[in-house]
């Protein structure tokens, strides 16, 4: 545990200017749609490479977790996620903007990202050690099942006919199958397009499938895109701190579904923002409200994607395995240092790693005034821009976003062709969102199941690896009970009903 | 009171998806053994759940989702700019092609009448979001536009 | 790559380094340096090693940006079609951009790729944790005769350099193991690391930075690595292993000699630097000086090997 000296050097001025700064940064950087946190990360790490460890560290770790609060800012203004992790604050945060309740959205975001954030950073600092253990129980297996579960969670978003939200999860899962297949090396869907080699990219599809529908509609009528509601010129923060008080169960249960999240190396704050909203959903009294501007659902997602900046870093920092995309770079950066990641990091480098704990967590609390002041900023002028401008504004984004991700023209076009589809399909009745869980959902399902295969059938008993994992076991648990839970409470509510009458 | 009309654009869609399905079968018959288990895993479930939605349509208990309302006419130009966008943007380069296709997204989506005064406020503040975000991209970020 | 071959090509960069055509000036701005795969890995990190020697060796910097995807087909399909202006570069990897054009249309051909500078490689290990019963090569290769195809082993990717590292154990050692591929090295060692594989096929890159947590029962070098004392070869212990992933730096076609050159100059000095290659041994890498003079012979025995053992491991496309 870190002793006060550590805390101290966190809060030298170099480091808390360093912390303001990144913070700042990964705000805007993360509100931009198409550019993500890894890239805010990326872009920072050359500059740290003339600072001191625990400076550098606390740098990225602020701009990293600017960066995955940032992304609520367009997903609630725009509907389109600024970085994956956010997709899920769309079900819930648009919804509320076109209700009036922008700004409250924006400031329920800010303090939720705050708290995921601490909760996931207090892990950090007292149990990291043994909760990288945990992570490792993690085998293909049960990430198969991970995957698996994301995926039911289309049937519970609920937006339309279900059957057709798993259709457009299967055509989510067929687009991740282009390109090399990761098991086997075979090339898949991919035909005379070479460009396709490297599949569908995440966040190129993202932005298209979110952004251009929007786009599209939005020139449809003069009305303006969103109504200011009643007063602006407040936060509206009694009345948030009043919801959050309201559903601090929620809050705490999402944090820590996100820091557990977090954990496990390879999935992020998407993943994490889609469980904790799914849970969240699940034990609400107010089910039927999700998806049409319920505050739970953005205090949800945005405390579970925060909480995974925290809880990535405990396997990143333990056992040298990156917990979350951002993380990579970060080891990267921190190898370059000279800094050895493992067990011994906390015991014969303990003044830097604790020092950056502290930092981290000074970092999240000046979110706060920092994510409340940007984000009225950002929801005047969404506000107040004619839709005339607002339209080619979004769109230059939208391409700058999806050249930037790997400076790859291929992917504008992915981008703008994906979005046509998916306003046409959108047309037809079928929805942006299932089509995402199925893209990201895709890979992480398809990986687990061949590497399982391969490992069951060595060791003997394929049927065995799969379903006798105590883990695997938990998560098919949740995935039953995530399937059948809507039916069997609404028979319930009949049955009172019929009872009653 | 809006009239409930069995979902055919669903049909629609629905039948798009079971043909894709199909079609992802038929491309899986080239793989390896592993690499073929999710496409035909996934081929059949769209096929299945795509032929089930026709179903439900042809019974009748589909509900179609309101039509929408507003021009289609500028939705579609809207599309087309976009498309052309993302193709031009290589051989143009960013800033021509970003300012040509600006230009026109501006112009459908103004509803009102133009005067003088908002042509000017509209053009300038566009220029400038485009060659903000330019020198923000480029020198700050360093990425590489086109 | 031998030693011996390695010191002898170290004088022979000294003295081809005198007279080149020096392009005047070049770089005179920020090199984008791609790497074909996703960020932490091995590339990256050798990468983010040369930066800050490039830089205080020619005064500009190099911006390292990745391009994932297929194993880094991606990237190298892509590279010809790229600026030919030298400040455009990607790194290059061996056996994959030897071995994925002969299994499969991946839309470019080896001999498209120009590669100016080899500047280390990774020599394949072979590694199990710390609390496995199999307590060296021997105990391993005993347990795979026992339970054939039981053991599992991790790795990263499909027909790279760790897969091939296998198939060429098994087939020198008489055994039957399984191969279980992972999307980059961080995903194989989590897997190792939670005990979800037997063992694992990485290289001495991992053993460094996992530490104590594996152990390392034959290393593919001539001789032991410096910093690795405790981990045997596997000639000493009669099995004639010796490669890994030899990563380098590629410029698109077009680009003219002269900067070609100059880049691989650079590039040299950059290797030569003391303190990179301190920091490069100590993350694991083993040093390597291939410039433009070598560059031919070098590709072709590369080649020869790599066309060699795939069509002896049935991976050429027919």
């Amino acid at each position: 545990m870190g002793s006060l000296d550590f805390l101290l050097a966190a809060l030298s001025p170099l480091n808390l200017l360093l912390a303001l700064g990144s913070v700042v940064a990964g705000t805007v950087i993360g509100a931009l749609p198409g550019l993500t946190a890894t890239m805010a990360v990326a872009v920072l790490v050359p500059f740290t490479f003339t600072m001191a460890p625990a400076a550098a560290l606390i740098a990225l770790g602020a701009i990293y977790t600017g960066a995955i609060y940032g992304g609520a800012y367009a997903a609630i203004l725009l509907n389109t996620p600024g970085t994956p992790s956010s997709i899920a604050t769309t079900f819930d945060g648009y919804p509320m903007a076109r209700k009036g309740d922008g700004d409250l959205a924006l400031t329920l975001a800010c303090l939720s990202s705050v708290v995921g954030g601490l909760v996931g950073a207090g892990f950090l600092l007292v149990l990291a050690p043994p909760m990288a253990t945990v992570a490792l129980k993690f085998g293909p297996v049960e990430y198969f099942w991970l995957g698996l579960f994301g995926l039911t969670l289309i049937a519970s978003l609920g937006e339309g006919s279900t059957i057709k939200g798993l259709i457009g999860g299967g055509l989510g899962l067929l687009l991740s199958m282009v390109g090399v297949a990761e098991v086997g090396g075979d090339i898949r869907f991919v035909g005379e397009f070479k460009a396709l080699l490297g599949g569908v990219d995440v966040v190129s599809a993202l932005i298209g499938l979110y952004c251009i529908p929007v786009l599209i509609d939005l020139v449809a009528t003069p009305v303006a895109h969103l109504e200011a509601g009643k007063q602006v010129a407040s936060f509206r923060l009694a009345e948030a701190f009043g919801i959050l008080r309201r559903s601090r169960v929620n809050l705490l249960r999402s944090s820590i579904i996100g820091t557990v999240v977090g954990i496990l190396p390879g999935a992020g704050g998407s993943i994490a923002s889609l469980v904790a909203y799914s849970e969240t959903k699940r034990g609400s009294a107010r089910r039927e409200h999700f998806g049409k501007g319920e505050p739970d659902g953005v205090i949800a997602t945005e405390s579970a994607n925060n909480a995974t900046v925290g809880g990535g870093f405990i396997p990143t920092l333990v056992l040298g395995i990156p917990g979350t995309p951002p993380d990579a770079i970060i080891l990267g950066a921190l190898l370059v240092q000279g800094i050895r990641t493992g067990p011994t990091l906390f015991t014969q480098q303990a003044p830097i790693v604790y020092t950056f704990i502290w930092g981290l967590i000074l970092a999240t609390l000046i979110m706060l005034p920092v994510g409340l002041l940007i984000g009225r900023f950002a929801f005047r002028s969404i506000v107040a821009i004619p839709k005339a401008v607002l339209v080619p504004g979004v769109a230059l984004l939208t391409v700058l976003g999806s050249f930037a991700v790997h400076n790859n023209i291929h992917e504008v076009q992915q981008m703008v062709l994906l979005g046509v589809a998916a306003w046409g399909v959108g047309r037809l009745g079928f929805s942006a969102s299932p089509i995402v869980l199925g893209l990201i959902l895709g890979t992480i399902a398809e990986r687990g199941f061949v590497q399982g295969h391969l490992i069951g059938g060595a060791r003997g008993s394929i049927l065995a690896e799969f379903f006798a994992r105590p883990i695997s076991i938990a998560i098919i648990f949740f995935i039953v009970l995530g399937l059948f839970w809507p039916w069997w409470a609404a028979r319930r509510i009949r049955l009172a009903g019929e009872r009653n009458a | 009171m809006p009239e409930i009309r069995p979902d055919i654009p669903g049909a629609i869609g629905s039948g798009l998806m079971v043909l894709l399905g199909a079609g992802a079968i038929w491309a899986a018959r080239d793989y390896s053994d592993l690499g073929a288990v999710f496409p035909r895993t996934v081929g059949a479930l769209l096929v299945a759940l795509g032929c089930v939605y026709i179903l439900l349509v042809l019974i009748g208990r589909t509900r179609q989702a309101s039509a929408s309302d507003g021009s289609s006419m500028r939705r579609t130009l809207v599309a087309v700019v976009m498309l052309a966008w993302g193709f031009a943007l290589g051989p143009l380069g960013f800033l021509p092609s970003g300012a040509a296709a600006m230009a026109a997204l501006l112009l459908i989506a103004h509803h009102e009448r133009w005067t003088l005064r908002t042509a000017l406020l509209y053009g300038l503040s566009t220029s400038v979001i485009l060659l903000g975000m330019y020198a923000l991209f480029k020198h700050a970020l360093q990425v590489p536009l086109p | 790559m031998t030693f011996r071959f390695r010191t002898t090509l170290i004088a022979a960069t000294v003295a081809f380094a005198a007279p080149l055509a020096f392009a005047a000036g070049y770089p005179e701005k920020t090199v984008n340096y791609i790497i074909p795969f996703g960020p932490g890995g091995e590339s990256d990190v050798s990468a983010r090693f040369q930066e800050p020697v490039f830089k205080k060796i020619t005064g500009q910097g190099l911006a390292i940006q990745y391009k994932a995807g297929a194993g880094g087909a991606a990237g190298w399909s892509q590279l010809n079609s790229m600026s030919g202006d030298g400040y455009t570069v990607m790194g290059t990897n061996l056996p994959h951009i030897v071995l994925q054009p002969l299994e499969k249309n991946v839309g470019y051909k080896t001999d498209e790729i120009t590669t100016v500078f080899w500047f280390h490689y990774t020599p394949d290990a072979l590694l199990v944790p710390t609390d496995s019963p199999i307590k060296n090569l021997k105990d391993y290769i005993e347990a795979a005769k026992k339970a054939p195809g039981a053991t599992t082993l991790s790795g990263s990717g499909t027909n790279s350099a760790n897969h091939l590292a296998q198939r060429q154990f098994d087939k020198m050692a008489g055994i039957k193991t399984t191969y279980v591929p992972f999307g980059g090295t961080g995903a194989s060692n989590t897997a190792l690391l939670g005990k979800q594989v037997s063992g694992s096929w990485g290289y001495t890159t991992v053993q460094m930075s996992l530490g104590n947590q594996v152990r390392c029962l034959a290393v593919a070098m001539e001789k032991r690595h410096p910093k690795l004392p405790d981990c045997p070869t596997f000639k000493e212990q009669g099995f004639n292993l010796v490669g890994g992933a030899y990563r380098g730096v590629a410029v698109p076609k077009s680009t003219p000699a002269d900067i070609q050159n100059k880049l691989a100059a650079d590039l040299a000095k950059v290797n030569a630097d003391p303190e990179f290659i301190r920091k490069m041994e100590e993350g694991g890498f083993a040093m390597l000086n291939i410039g433009p003079a070598q560059m031919g012979a070098f590709m072709t025995d590369v080649k020869a090997r790599y066309e060699a053992l795939a069509k002896e491991m049935g991976i050429v496309k027919k």
